[in-house]
């Protein structure tokens, strides 16, 4: 019969038909065993430190988030100029007053690409986040339910396919395409992004949900009795929502290239205007680059810190997110090549004091 | 057949049968070519008694695991009937399913794989209660905490990742997580074959000792000679999705009267290096299941073949001599007895490895 | 006194991890004579494998660090020679064989292509030492003088230009002769239809097939000591019959000496001359098979064979090891096993365990019965 040296609360189990006797009201369940992987933000900080390029990313991500929060909600608070506004100072290189200086009309860069900022950044984490709403949902289903010959499963297959139809087209020009034709506007290029951006995500959850489906542990929630959507939500999402999350970051950088990129061509917004862009101030200062080469220099900083810093935060999360690979950082050992069957449950005490008599 | 001894049966399979189709290439659905079968159980006619443990040796490709998997309504039958205390459960579905599914839970074979990774002890241990009865979380996770014990595992654990326990510790888990909801019967799919010796011990002294305590039935699902003779009361012997042989474990694994299950023992290694000699081995590897050809399945490989064996289906039956046993082989009766080792020595073909090399698996 | 083929003297290999570091080989010493057979058994994780992998020099360096310890192969220490100078030791000095059938062979060449290339590797050792010295005769034929000696190849001079330009130009052809080698190697492994076999791909071979191809590669490159990890762990029971029984079956043809690794006491009672019996990265126990298997002197081969189940469950329980094995990087102080030996002294749980000191009435050397424990002679 089991007993534990530790079991002092909790009396032996006895056979457990009727559930023993009436909880009380609050259950006296015995202190866990500290759990080495306990998720916590000493963890997460501990992990995003150990690795200083994430951590930079992180710290810039951050950065350019409050920032861009503080200048949506008040931007007299940090910038001195309004975007359109003409100063005196024409053509001036950076300096106190102008920190990314001034373009041939005198108008403040600094002005201008931090007022861009939310805009950009928005956009970046709303066109991927629609992408994978919409991908990442087909991609579910699809994944999930593929039996041949159930309805679900024609609707798989329909998926699939149509994923692959897009997938075909060169999605660039497909969004300039869509763009063109739906005319200028920032609703028309999220339009035309997420168009071509969400095919990408069926296939990767597909994927993902694919390999986790055929686990043992999924044979067995459902041998346990569980039911299908709850299987779907509890087990398969949850396993999958790590390499989508690691994902989605990196994702947002590419968006915002690729944002920039079409802006560039289709100019959505007109600049100078009051709702200045990244791209759209590339397209106009390229003809002054020789001359004032900050006007195109600080636009396209911006883009490129902003991306690096999603790629490096991507990474990053990659090892904190896992909790296998979170015991790495934090036991200082991983296990070598001949796995040990060493945990910390070292003998169940049971069955220890019964052999070698 | 052979009832199992005493009362009605908890669980009955009459002529079970599960296939899977083997996709075509889009050329040979275009040419109209047959859809090829993988015929995994092909008829097999089995019975369990309440607190029964009963043992499905075998080895890969015998359809032991389809087996497993049809008994715990994993797999749905391609034929045949599945009978749970009377009660037909090939056709339940949904609702009906999952509420029969309080009586039957399974322990799988990948101590890793079949434990979800995010999930801490207390929610694995306690989903299947949590699934098929009204339970509180706080109530689920103490009743978790009354049953670790039971199978070896401290008290304090509830609150960890599978992560943090070796094999031993997750299949205890396992384990823990087939009891909590109270089953009749539970399906061991081979429990211990990831383990080491000494832990393997422990884990099968506890499903004995669990079985004594509870009633519990079992069908235990190994290749390994070792648990099915510790665990078993009747051990059955598949072979290409069949049964070969069915009878209580000593007699069986004592006095093998099928050639298959002569041939099987003989071939498990033992550690005494007293007994090392040359010994019986049968020739071949096991062929495809993939549209059989009639006769008796072990008929390439068998030493004792004749004539009949190659056209002749052999049914599981009673031979005189053999009570309490049931084989499906021809010359049952002539072979009882003889053990393989004799033909060594009479010069019949057993020694040359290889026979032909059981054509190319696709 | 015949030379060993191999001798390991006080091998010992950390895997380093982070700041912290797992013990997975102490102290390892062990011989091995011409033709015969040592098997090492052990649970999961005593170093089994990592010794398997340590001798050709095949660990991942780092996290493997080997700290000391000498590994002498036909006279020559492996580890003082320089890398590159290794694969001149694998495949013809050191064949091995692995426990994944499927990994182990390569999914993109048929069967033909992967034995033919260790062929050629050993026709092109045999050939470029001494040109003429071995005049072809007929395929495997083991009466010839087996394949140089490492030391000597490791000492010959490779000059680029004439001796390289000349080793090209007898560079053997795909040649008739080529593929008969290739039908030979599959036949000494009791393949019956080799030339079938020759065309296929790895995928559309059995796992009993594919070790036997994995054989048939290691032996035809002719080596003086075969290492097998596990070679039939994957196989079915009488698939890994046939596999031992084949095994068993060459060792008298073939001439090499073995080194098995096994975590199945049946399997190396079958098969081995001499066990050694590894714990948490030590030898505990060596000596030749009957006596290891009949009159064990270490509590831990006493629990590892009893725990071997064999009883039925009228019968009684079944014994158990207590406790697991030990965590590699925090290992218990005096004897490894001392928290799970039922005789565990005072002494034990303090002093290191002596290394391997003879036991029995067995003389010392080669094959003479040794326990790692103080109270070998004393256990009931």
């Amino acid at each position: 019969m089991g007993t534990s040296p530790t079991s002092s609360s909790a009396p032996p189990a006895t056979p457990l038909a009727p559930p023993p006797p009436p909880p009380p009201a609050t259950p006296t369940a015995p202190a866990p065993r500290r759990s080495q992987t306990r998720a916590g933000l000493g963890t997460f900080a501990r992990v995003l430190l150990a690795n200083r390029l994430s951590f930079a990313g992180f710290v810039v991500v951050v950065a350019m988030g409050t920032i861009a929060l503080l200048v949506w909600v008040d931007p007299s608070l940090l910038l001195r100029f309004s975007p359109t506004q003409i100063t005196p100072d024409i053509g001036q290189p950076p300096s106190w007053t102008h920190p990314f200086g001034t373009d041939e009309s005198g108008r403040d860069i600094f002005s201008n690409v931090l007022r861009a900022l939310p805009l950009d950044l928005g956009l970046g984490i709303g066109i991927a986040g629609l992408s994978l709403i919409i991908g990442g949902g087909l991609g579910l289903v699809a994944g999930f339910w593929d039996r041949p010959g159930t309805v679900l499963g024609v609707v798989s297959v329909a998926v699939l396919r149509l994923t692959d139809i897009f997938l075909s087209f060169p999605s660039l020009i497909l969004a300039l395409a869509i763009t063109a034709s739906l005319g200028r506007g920032v609703p028309q290029i999220v339009l035309a992004i997420v168009a071509t951006w969400w095919p990408y995500y069926v296939r990767l959850v597909r994927g993902e949900v694919l390999s986790v489906k055929h686990q043992q542990y999924v044979t067995a929630a459902r041998a346990a009795g569980v039911t299908e959507v709850r299987i779907l939500a509890r087990h398969v999402l949850r396993n999958i929502l790590d390499p989508l999350v690691v994902y989605f970051t990196l994702d947002i950088g590419t968006v915002l290239v690729t944002f920039s990129t079409i802006a560039f061509i289709a100019t959505p917004l007109p600049y100078p205007g009051p709702q200045p862009e990244w791209g759209s101030m590339i397209q106009f200062y390229q003809d002054w680059l020789a001359q004032y080469p900050w006007t195109v220099l600080f636009p396209g900083l911006a883009v490129f810190v902003l991306v690096l810093a999603f790629s490096l935060l991507g990474d990053g999360l990659r090892d904190v997110l896992d909790p296998r690979s979170r015991r790495v950082f934090v036991r200082d050992g991983t296990e070598p090549e001949p796995p040990m069957s060493a945990g910390p449950l070292s003998p169940p005490p049971v069955d220890a004091r019964g052999s070698l008599r | 057949m052979s009832a199992p001894p005493g009362g009605a049966p908890l669980l009955e399979a009459v002529g079970l049968h599960k296939d899977f189709p083997i996709a075509r290439s889009l050329g040979e659905a275009v040419r109209g070519r047959p859809v090829r079968r993988i015929h995994a159980v092909d008829g097999v006619d089995l019975s369990l008694g309440p607190g029964e443990a009963l043992g499905l040796i075998g080895e890969s490709g015998s359809g032991k695991t389809t087996f497993g998997w049809l008994a715990a309504r994993l797999h749905e039958p391609t034929g045949g009937s599945l009978r749970f205390e009377g009660r037909e459960i090939s056709g339940l579905r949904g609702r009906a399913l999952r509420a029969w599914r309080r009586n039957v839970q399974v322990v799988f074979q990948d101590p890793v794989a079949s434990l979800d990774p995010r999930l801490r002890v207390w929610q694995i241990v306690s989903e299947p209660l949590r699934a098929l009865t009204k339970i509180t979380k706080p109530e689920a996770r103490r009743r978790v905490i009354d049953l670790l014990p039971t199978v070896g595992l401290p008290t304090d654990c509830w609150d960890q990742y599978p992560h943090e326990f070796s094999g031993g510790g997750r299949q205890r888990i396992s384990l823990a997580r087939a009891l909590s909801i109270d089953p009749k019967l539970i399906i061991l799919d081979e429990p211990t074959s990831a383990l080491d010796v000494g832990v393997q011990a422990q884990i099968l002294n506890r499903l004995v000792a669990l079985q004594r305590e509870r009633g519990l039935a079992y069908l235990l699902i190994t290749h390994n000679v070792a648990a099915v003779r510790y665990v078993a009361d009747r051990v059955g012997v598949m072979y290409l999705g069949q049964i070969v042989e069915l009878g209580p474990v000593r007699r069986v694994l004592e006095r093998p009267a099928h050639p298959y299950t002569k041939a099987l023992l003989a071939a498990v290694p033992v550690p005494d290096a007293r007994r090392r000699r040359t010994r019986y081995r049968i020739s071949g590897e096991v062929p495809t299941l993939i549209d059989p050809r009639p006769g008796c399945r072990f008929a390439p490989r068998c030493p004792f073949v004749v004539e009949r064996c190659r056209t002749i289906d052999p049914i599981l039956r009673e031979v005189p001599g053999l009570e309490g046993r049931t084989v499906a082989c021809h010359r049952a009766e002539e072979l009882a007895d003889v053990p393989p080792e004799a033909l060594l020595a009479s010069g019949e073909p057993s020694r040359g490895p290889t026979g032909t090399p059981a054509g190319p698996t696709s | 006194m015949v030379e060993p083929v191999l001798q390991v003297s006080g091998l010992s290999v950390d895997y380093v991890v982070g700041k912290g570091a797992f013990h997975a080989l102490r102290n390892v010493s062990f011989d091995i004579a011409p033709g015969r057979v040592v098997g090492f058994v052990g649970e999961t994780g005593c170093g089994k494998s990592t010794l398997a992998h340590a001798i050709p020099r095949l660990l991942p360096e780092p996290p493997a660090r080997v700290l000391s310890g000498k590994i002498v192969f036909q006279g020559t220490d492996l580890r003082e020679l320089p890398r590159w100078k290794l694969p001149a030791v694998r495949g013809t000095g050191i064949g091995m064989v692995f426990q994944e059938p499927l990994n182990s062979l390569n999914p993109a060449y048929r069967v033909f292509d992967q034995v033919a290339e260790a062929v050629r590797i050993r026709r092109y050792r045999e050939r470029y030492p001494a040109a003429g010295a071995h005049p072809a005769g007929g395929p495997f034929d083991y009466s010839k003088p087996p394949t140089p000696d490492t030391a000597e190849v490791l000492s010959r001079p490779v000059t680029i230009g004439g001796a390289a330009g000349e080793a090209l130009q007898r560079r053997p052809p795909v040649s008739s002769e080529l593929r008969a080698e290739v039908l030979e190697a599959l036949r000494l492994v009791r393949i019956n239809d080799p030339e079938t076999i020759l065309r296929l791909y790895p995928h559309e071979l059995s796992g009993g097939m594919r070790q036997r191809i994995m054989i048939a590669m290691a032996l035809s490159e002719k080596p003086a000591l075969l290492i097998a990890d596990e070679p039939t762990s994957a196989l079915d029971v009488t698939i890994q019959a046939q596999v031992l029984t084949l095994m068993k079956e060459l060792i008298d043809e073939v001439r090499a000496s073995i080194l098995f690794i096994s975590h199945d006491l049946g399997v190396v009672a079958e098969t081995a001359d001499e066990v050694g019996v590894m714990y948490a990265g030590e030898v505990v126990e060596f000596g030749p098979v009957a006596e290891i298997f009949h009159s064990p002197r270490h509590p831990y081969t006493r629990a590892l064979l009893r725990a071997a189940p064999a009883r039925y469950k009228d019968d009684g329980d079944l014994d158990t090891i207590a406790g697991s094995v030990p965590n590699l990087s925090k290992l218990p102080r005096g004897c490894a096993f001392h928290p799970r030996c039922p005789y565990a002294a005072p002494d034990c749980r303090v002093d290191p365990s002596p290394i391997l000191v003879p036991v029995g009435a067995a003389e010392k050397g080669a094959g003479s019965h040794a326990s790692a424990c103080r109270y070998a002679e004393a256990l009931p």
